[in-house]
């Protein structure tokens, strides 16, 4: 299932508007990725407060103080051992320290263009994900093969 | 195969880090590996969307690599003591990796770990006889970051780009043994409305109470963070021995307003104005009342002749605010200590604030302290909070005030008995007039908007701004509810109460942040009064009078005594 995310670096200054002192994002467009998603699977959760009963006839209350935010986990491969070359110079002109472990950043947004997984882009603006955490692994079952691990959360902002 | 280079850490006295190359491993065979970035982020998970607000990297595990790998040069005959799995060959320091080691990959064949120094954390093996005795070592290792390269890019160019995570404070005793002395745990706490005060650990006792210290920080060995005498030692739960502090102004409470003479004790003290048809300045009040401490002060301190911030009314004659209108009044110094007269002059009876220099020690007073001007590459917002709104909870339509007594409600506007009240009480006894214009201050105060209350995070060693700043520029708008951005010019109470600045009203300063809680510059009716006027929400029962003996219960009446 190939994805492709355009990349924004949240940029964070501290003179937003042109006033010193003022943090505020600035989200820059650094760059696109397309992977190959082999398994998604997405999470939505309510903040509750569940008030407890002690009758046997009542059933346990709750309240829902509001939403966690939506995450989606996504697994595939990265890239062939013999392109690694060729993918680390798609990055080349946006990353400090350009590695595999830096394809993806954490805390930066990504925005879904177009991709197989419906959860990534069925939902309506912001259709925008905040990398909580990516992961790069390879094994000897596969030692041809870097495969990633993401996990993203719904941005809001 | 891939061999690795090792290098071994190297402390500096400053507490960086640099990293020593000391051999190269032999060739080993990677099974498995796995590199994992984690996010560090501030979930508020309320209403109809959360708020998310990333912070970067999770601390010391935020980028690891875990590494399997097999080792098949050598067998368990040809390893020294130890059983040490991975050799080191052209060793200069040891002939083995251990915790607290880096390594860095030769060549190309381990392309996840790039070109990355990773620490070793974490060492495991075992030989297994069904793979010929092969060692199996995993390694967990961790990412160290290059602070010289904006590799997030969460921040952008130049914003954080010389911050330590943690910095170190130490103290210099005045007198005596003065070398500097590493301090554990530091907490200095300022405050607009107290004096401050340090609180630090040491594993051993070093300082008694008495002693009088100043606390720097490493960041900046010129400028002291605290200036204060120890006035508490005891051990901490963790049996280490904590010293608590106080600002070296407390010094001028220890001494009476009162002439110590020959024989001769003269407890009532006054300080007449006009005095001989003069009216005294504000500075001349303060240099008189600190006149009886610089008499005979204590412990050399000296707390200088008063610097007026407000550079205009050291130097009137009038209350600052009612200029052409009141004149300072006479000062009844009886009972008082040098520093609580001080507060009556200048907190209560003038709306000003009083400081202490950190390094000289020297009394400051004014409505703020010094303008400062956030340096994004150092000073930038981790974090911003409301943590309070002082307003009252509803805008009511009219305030009642009453003395201690509680003998005569004043209400403002007068007459009016419409739509929602408001009630205070005063803890002390005051005249129709007095109850009347602090009513009438009382209800234009709780109209403003201005009055919430935020506290805003700051890297570690961020020690430049003093409690009574006000910033040139500061807001926050990536937290909800927004810390709005002031950067106006205002900020003189007296002008206007509109005030468009931020102050910083009390600070808390650690090894690993500073937080300031910042709030309007405008002095308002409660600050003046903070300790005498609280809400009261009851019955204004009159005193009571020796004709109430009676065995029936009766609600006092309002007007009468009688029951």
């Amino acid at each position: 299932m190939a994805t492709t995310f355009t990349e924004y670096a949240l940029n964070i200054t501290m003179a937003k508007d042109g006033q010193n002192g003022h943090k505020g994002y600035n989200e820059t467009e650094i760059c696109s990725h397309t992977v190959d998603v082999t398994f998604s699977s997405n999470t939505r959760q309510v903040n509750k407060q569940t008030i407890d009963s002690y009758s046997q006839t009542t059933a346990p209350q709750s309240i829902v103080l509001g939403y966690q935010p939506e995450i989606v986990k996504l697994e595939g491969i990265l890239c062939h051992i013999a392109d690694v070359e060729n993918l680390l110079a798609e990055t080349a002109h946006c990353r400090a320290v350009n590695t595999l472990y830096n394809k993806f950043l954490p805390c930066s947004i990504l925005v879904c263009q177009s991709s197989d997984v419906p959860e990534l882009v069925t939902w309506s603006s912001p259709n925008k994900w905040l990398v909580d955490m990516f992961k790069i692994k390879r094994s000897k079952q596969k030692p041809d093969l870097i495969l990633f691990e993401m996990v993203l959360m719904r941005w809001y902002g | 195969m891939v061999s690795f280079k090792i290098y071994k850490e190297m402390k500096s006295s400053d507490g960086k880090s640099t990293w020593s190359s000391v051999g190269i491993t032999l060739p080993v065979n990677i099974e498995d590996i796995s590199v994992q970035t984690q996010a560090l982020t501030n979930v508020v998970a309320y209403g109809e969307t959360p708020h998310i607000t990333p912070f970067g990297v999770k601390g010391k595990d935020g980028r690891v690599a875990n590494i399997t790998g097999t080792y098949k040069n050598r067998s368990m005959v040809f390893v020294r003591d130890g059983m040490e799995v991975i050799s080191v060959q052209d060793t200069k320091l040891s002939g083995y990796v251990v915790n607290g080691m880096a390594i860095k990959v030769i060549g190309d064949g381990l392309p996840e770990l790039g070109d990355a120094l990773w620490t070793i954390n974490n060492i495991t093996w075992d030989r297994q006889a069904t793979e010929g005795g092969m060692w199996r070592f995993r390694l967990q290792l961790g990412y160290v970051w290059d602070v010289t390269k904006n590799e997030l890019k969460l921040y952008e160019d130049g914003v954080g780009t010389n911050v330590r995570d943690n910095v170190k404070f130490f103290t210099v005793r005045e007198g005596g043994h003065q070398a500097r002395v590493y301090i554990n745990n530091p907490k200095i706490e300022t405050t607009l409305h107290d004096l401050n005060r340090a609180r630090f650990t040491l594993p051993y006792k070093i300082y008694e109470k008495e002693d009088i210290l100043k606390i720097y920080c490493d960041t900046d060995e010129s400028n002291a963070v605290f200036y204060g005498i120890v006035t508490n030692v005891s051990n901490s739960s963790n049996s280490a021995i904590q010293y608590e502090c106080t600002e070296i102004g407390t010094l001028l409470y220890r001494k009476p307003c009162a002439k110590l003479g020959a024989g001769i004790f003269k407890p009532r003290i006054r300080i007449p104005n006009p005095y001989k048809g003069v009216q005294l300045t504000l500075q001349q009040i303060v240099g008189t009342i600190l006149k009886f401490y610089q008499d005979s002060p204590i412990k050399g301190y000296n707390p200088g002749p008063g610097i007026d911030k407000t550079g205009k009314w050291g130097a009137s004659p009038w209350l600052p605010g009612r200029e052409n209108d009141a004149y300072l009044p006479p000062q009844i110094l009886s009972g008082y200590t040098v520093g609580k007269a001080l507060d009556n002059v200048l907190n209560e009876q003038c709306g000003l604030h009083t400081w202490f220099d950190n390094n000289t020690g020297h009394l400051e007073y004014g409505f703020y302290r010094n303008i400062v001007t956030i340096d994004p590459s150092t000073e930038y917002i981790i974090y911003s909070e409301q943590i309070q709104s002082l307003a009252e909870e509803y805008q009511a339509d009219g305030v009642i005030l009453m003395d201690n007594s509680a003998n005569n409600p004043t209400r403002y506007p007068p007459g009016n008995n419409k739509g929602s009240y408001i009630q205070y009480q005063f803890s002390s006894d005051l005249t129709n007039e007095q109850l009347s214009s602090i009513a009438r201050r009382i209800y234009n105060d709780i109209r403003l908007a201005n009055r919430d209350t935020f506290k805003v995070k700051f890297p570690a060693g961020t020690v430049r701004f003093r409690d009574g700043d006000v910033f040139s520029g500061l807001g926050d708008s990536t937290v909800t509810p927004r810390l709005p951005y002031r950067g106006g010019v205002d900020q003189d109470p007296t002008e206007d109460p509109s005030d468009s600045v931020w102050q910083i009203r009390e600070m808390v300063i650690t090894d690993t942040y500073t937080e300031c809680t910042v709030g309007s510059t405008y002095f308002s009716i409660f600050d003046i009064y903070r300790t005498a006027l609280k809400r009261y929400d009851g019955c204004p029962a009159p005193i009571e009078t020796k004709d109430t003996e009676t065995n029936v219960y009766a609600l006092p009446a309002r007007e009468s005594t009688n029951t």
